[in-house]
């Protein structure tokens, strides 16, 4: 029995910044139960996240994410630099990024936050494991957390 | 054994469970048909240092030849010309030049236009005891930003979807290259593609 989800004011927009569609696809069926009403957007690779966020060509009617789930592993421009232009932008700094990644490395981990990145979270191996965690980014960045949501 | 199953699963129950269903197998297959290509380069890459045997005196001709028949159905695939001047003598671990040979003309071959691939190997003489290789394409090009990071290791400049590949090759060519005492780079062409040179050293020094 899912209880009702909370409704926002409007759905919080999540851009899902990542390359393997099977990872896309398990984090989109997680999300499916959420708490918080919720629209997932997807970027591949580090050169569409930042056309969605500059709402550049294809993006132009793009939203601004309340929130962003970053892999540090990405084709052509990794995590890091994503996440060092969003949080160099004045326009994109406050959006929250939340680093989802494979990698358990300290130096990736000490790396994200120098680039002050929000959270860092290590994707589990195991599927049950993945979910509790994906319900756990609902549960406290989207239910528990105030977001700097811009109208 | 994880491929074979999902890969039976698909065959038996494709279209048969629900389209969720149908979705999860696919990524089961080219998950682990994904791990089986990680496994078998990060071997490659394990064994230069391993299985490397020593240095002795080959004609590049002859691991060349070797390379392009190995390349064989990728060649015939892509109506790829491949071309070569005369190569020289030059100190190497036959496998491993064999094994470099192979990725530089196989990626000249996977990275290709709509356009007809045309790869010529040619070698001049660089540094005294030097031979420099250089294997040139026509194909999508690199841009110069990347043309350091393309030999990191996992490093790719495209999706999975545009091209397969683990991100080794590249690697896997620039640690044969310098376990013979060589080096390797890129360079773009002046019309479409790039060359990749690999140098590597004549003979070992008395």
């Amino acid at each position: 029995m899912i209880p009702n989800p909370i409704e926002a004011p409007t759905p919080i927009e999540i851009l899902l910044v990542e390359d393997s569609p099977g990872d896309v696809r398990l984090t989109r069926e997680a999300l499916r139960d959420a708490k918080v009403q919720n629209h997932l957007h997807v970027a591949l690779d580090g050169i569409e996240a930042m056309n969605f966020l500059g709402r550049d060509g294809t993006h132009a009617k793009a939203p601004r994410p309340d929130l962003i789930l970053l892999d540090l592993n990405l084709p052509r421009m990794s995590g890091r630099e994503v996440l060092e232009q969003i949080k160099q932008d004045s326009e994109l700094m406050s959006i929250p990024v939340v680093i989802l990644t494979t990698s358990a490395a300290e130096e990736d981990v000490i790396r994200s936050y120098r680039l002050h990145a929000n959270c860092y979270i290590t994707k589990p191996v195991d599927l049950d494991q993945f979910i509790k965690v994906v319900k756990s980014i609902d549960n406290f960045w989207l239910a528990i957390v105030k977001l700097p949501r811009t109208s | 054994m994880v491929a074979s199953y999902t890969q039976l699963l698909g065959q038996r129950y494709k279209g048969r469970l629900d389209s969720d269903a149908d979705d999860f197998i696919a990524f089961a297959v080219d998950g682990a048909r994904r791990m089986q290509m990680l496994i078998s380069d990060l071997l490659a890459y394990c064994r230069v240092e391993t299985a490397g045997k020593a240095l002795v005196e080959i004609p590049s001709r002859e691991a060349f030849d070797e390379a392009v028949h190995n390349l064989e159905g990728a060649i015939a695939e892509s109506q790829a010309q491949i071309t070569c001047d005369a190569l020289p003598l030059v100190m190497a671990d036959r496998i491993q030049l064999v094994q470099l040979f192979q990725n530089l003309v196989g990626n000249a071959i996977k990275y290709r236009t709509a356009e007809r691939p045309h790869i010529h190997v040619s070698a001049r003489r660089g540094r005294p005891n030097e031979w420099i290789f250089s294997i040139r394409d026509n194909g999508i090009g690199i841009d110069p930003k990347y043309s350091e990071r393309i030999f990191l290791m996992f490093q790719r400049l495209h999706s999975r979807d545009e091209f397969s590949g683990t991100g080794i090759g590249l690697t896997l060519c620039k640690k044969i290259a310098e376990r013979h005492g060589g080096r390797i780079w890129v360079e773009p062409n002046e019309g479409p593609g790039s060359t990749f040179h690999v140098a590597l050293p004549e003979r070992v020094k008395q």
